[in-house]
């Protein structure tokens, strides 16, 4: 969830200054019409682990 | 006769029902005549996402003259399907700021009650004047409505004082 700074005086929203968590599309709205700044990006889930690759000594102990 | 709702409590609009995908500045109210006023928002489903941003403000007269933050701490709010949930949840935002939102609230039905007493205004800097506002919520429809709830008239009569003049 992206966080944003309320950076223009406009009737209706959050005062200059005010911080929030919003949704993305909220986000690119808001941003995008000059209301807010991005303050920080949405978190991306994190990539998997790749699988660790198998261990030849321990193919060479079965033999 | 035990004294009737309207001869003790007024009802002033804040925004009638509406889509609030586009901005709802609410109409003022002045506490001139009363000692608290509830500010409710009543909302149908929308979709996720879409939260609705409350917020309040204060201002020396109903025209928004000086307009500056209004902070609240606590609020009241039911949430789901409203004919299911029978009780208020107390909500307790940690500090005191001028904007309430619930980030799973959208896509739900809700009641927000907001109750502001007149001496939480800026009195000494002669703020009398409430007004409750909703953001644009997205790109999708979702109803609401925003109502005022005047309680603790200072002059009570058969008719309780208007509080949308100064």
């Amino acid at each position: 969830m992206p966080k944003i700074r309320i950076t223009d005086v406009r009737n209706g929203y959050p005062a200059v200054g005010t911080e929030m968590d919003v949704s993305d599309d909220r986000a690119a709205r808001w941003c995008g019409t000059g209301i807010a700044a991005l303050v920080l990006e949405s978190a991306k889930a994190p990539e998997p682990a790749p699988e660790p690759a198998p261990n030849p000594e321990e193919k060479k102990g079965k033999k | 006769m035990a004294a009737r709702f309207a001869e003790q409590f007024n009802i002033a609009s804040a925004f009638v029902p509406v889509d609030m995908q586009t901005v709802q500045s609410g109409d003022w109210v002045s506490l001139k005549g009363y000692g608290k006023v509830v500010c409710l928002l009543f909302k149908a489903a929308g979709t996720a996402g879409d939260d609705p941003v409350i917020t309040l403000s204060q201002a020396t007269a109903v025209a928004g003259t000086g307009t500056k933050n209004l902070t609240f701490r606590h609020l009241h709010s039911k949430a789901g399907t409203l004919t299911s949930v029978g009780t208020w949840t107390a909500v307790d935002k940690g500090s005191a700021t001028a904007t309430y939102t619930d980030a799973t609230h959208a896509e739900v039905q809700a009641i927000y009650a907001i109750e502001i007493n007149a001496e939480d205004l800026d009195v000494s800097g002669g703020f009398d004047c409430v007004q409750m506002s909703v953001a644009d919520t997205g790109g999708n429809a979702q109803l609401g409505c925003g109502l005022y709830l005047l309680c603790d008239p200072r002059y009570p009569q058969a008719t309780v004082q208007s509080a949308i003049v100064d």
